[in-house]
């Protein structure tokens, strides 16, 4: 083993209160780790970084003062869970693993002062800094979409919160055999599943309220992820591929690509110059890194931040990590699965510079899931090791489609375990 | 016998059961002469679904912490050879060396058998 157990963690029967020590407590010189974001990827580096070193000083900075878990967010469209169900708070992060939350947005970096700033104008000291701001959404590559359309009639909901449930108002009101348009982006995206899980849960409620409407799915890929399994279950179940089927899908080869939307006329443009009414208009946009990387310059003229690939430090200063879907960490996929595990891996290097300890080499797993219905789960096992000085995939292992109910079953409740146990592996 | 039932085994595992498309797949072996990725790093990888450090205990899926080093380590080689069928173990276990078996074994069983939540971090020397 890397450390001694001992020196890491040591049982004590009960009582979580007193778990942490308050970190005013620890030496006024401990090194300092400022996060900035405090999502998957931010969270999972502040507790696991705790759990390695005892003395280091964590910061995280971060606005929200609650974290909405995207994973699990399409169920709230099936009404299987509320957004509540999918909310935690920082207070964990604070008295457990002794970080300091500041509830202030970061504005910039000062990188040869080593310095964060924040809205509220605070300076905030840095010996290392990891930044994990997520995807900002490109709404100009859709013409005529913006940001205050996604907050209003046509929300994207890929930021699971209010958009979430106004999509989920919008398509649960439709008249009887009203169509719901869900334009998917191209790669690289957060989540790849995600747009086809979103299609199958509303089908699902629609099926039981609303049965003539339909789901035209529009897509900016010619293929995409469990696409076997996915066609297989909307056979089975709604009639995919014949004249009254609930879900269509186009794929980009077939003009699926959405160029424009006319949002007086609640109309989408193709790549192929056709117009499609719609009642419901969900526009997933593409993605680049968060505008906090890009106002800093860690992008260095790219759409997301390159890394060493060893490490995660950034190209543009070997003190600043960068981790999660922001990360160029090609051939990664951009999930919270790959940013948690970026983010323990952090923690090794940063617990390795200060013990002067070698922390090996790294691996990092995507083992992660996705449903079709809450009988039809699906998983895929993606490993990726360090190796002739980049990342490489060693594994990419996607289940086969079943018309085996037993193990459908079963494989959807691996699903709702992995979300479940996922949320409390970042928060608890 | 043993054998028999193995094999029995394994073609359920093969057919109808909990198989996966192989889109890319390298052995270990490949690896080999890489540096090593300590137990840690390797275990931190089960947290998800198992539990951080492997120790939620009321969970579907089994909690690792403290876990008989021999037990995991017969386990994850059945996963990884596809003689015991499992809905997404084999596919989890496949791309380990035994060597990497052994050092997660190592990690695993040294720590304790005791829910995450109840545990307690770097208490006051």
């Amino acid at each position: 083993m890397l450390l001694n157990r001992r020196d890491v963690l040591k049982l004590f029967g009960a009582g979580a209160a007193s778990l942490a020590l308050p970190h005013g407590a620890r030496a006024a010189a401990a090194p300092r780790l400022v996060i900035v974001g405090g999502g998957i990827g931010g969270a999972a580096l502040a507790k696991y970084m705790r759990i390695l070193n005892r003395d280091i000083h964590i910061t995280v900075i971060e606005p929200n003062p609650r974290f909405i878990f995207c994973p699990g967010s399409n169920e709230v469209l099936n009404d299987e869970v509320s957004i509540d169900d999918l909310t935690v708070t920082y207070d964990t992060l604070r008295h457990r693993y002794g970080a300091e939350v500041i509830q202030e947005r970061a504005v910039e970096i000062d990188y040869a002062g080593h310095h964060v700033l924040t809205s509220g104008g605070r300076r905030v000291p840095y010996d290392w800094l990891a930044v994990s701001p997520g995807p900002q959404f490109i709404y100009e590559a859709v013409e005529g979409y913006s940001e205050a359309l996604a907050q209003g009639d046509f929300p994207h909901a890929w930021k699971a919160g209010p958009q979430t449930l106004r999509l989920k108002k919008l398509y649960q009101s439709m008249r009887p055999g009203g169509v719901v348009v869900i334009s998917a982006p191209p790669m690289p995206y957060r989540c790849p599943p995600a747009p086809y899980e979103r299609a199958s849960f509303m089908a699902a409620w629609l099926k039981r309220h609303n049965p003539t409407a339909k789901i035209l799915i529009l897509d900016s890929k010619p293929d995409f992820i469990f696409q076997a399994n996915y066609e297989d279950y909307w056979r089975d179940k709604f009639g995919y591929g014949t004249d009254h089927a609930m879900i269509e899908w186009v794929g980009s080869h077939e003009g699926g690509t959405v160029r424009q939307l006319d949002p007086a006329a609640h109309t989408v443009i193709t790549a192929d110059g056709e117009r499609i009414r719609a009642d419901v208009i969900n526009i997933i946009p593409p993605e680049k890194a968060g505008r906090f990387a890009f106002d800093t310059g860690l992008t260095l003229g790219r759409d997301w931040v390159p890394v060493n690939p060893y490490d995660f430090r950034s190209r543009k200063d070997p003190n600043v990590f960068v981790l999660g879907d922001a990360a160029e960490a090609d051939p990664m996929v951009k999930t919270g699965y790959v940013a948690s595990n970026q983010a323990k891996w952090i923690a090794q290097i940063i617990h390795g510079e200060m013990t002067g300890r070698d922390p090996g080499n790294p691996l990092w797993t995507n083992n992660c899931v996705a449903m079709a219905g809450d009988d039809y789960g699906m998983t895929v096992t993606d490993t990726y090791r360090y190796h002739g000085g980049k990342i490489v995939t060693q594994e990419t292992l996607i289940a086969n489609p079943s018309h085996n109910p037993h193990l459908n079953a079963l494989r959807a409740s691996i699903a709702r375990n992995w979300q479940r146990s996922f949320r409390r592996d970042i928060f608890e | 016998m043993k054998r028999i039932l193995l094999t029995v085994l394994s073609c359920i595992a093969c057919q109808g059961w909990a198989d996966s498309a192989v889109i890319e797949f390298t052995p270990a072996e490949a690896f080999a002469k890489d540096k090593p990725v300590s137990g840690q790093v390797l275990g931190d990888n089960c947290s998800a679904c198992h539990g951080t450090h492997g120790a939620f205990f009321n969970e579907i899926m089994p909690p690792l912490a403290g876990m008989d080093r021999d037990t995991f380590i017969r386990l994850m080689l059945a996963f990884k050879q596809g003689v015991r069928p499992t809905i997404v173990m084999n596919d989890v276990a496949k791309p380990y060396s035994r060597e990497e078996i052994e050092r997660m074994a190592d990690y695993f069983s040294n720590l304790p058998a005791q829910p995450w939540s109840r545990q307690t971090l770097h208490e006051e020397k």
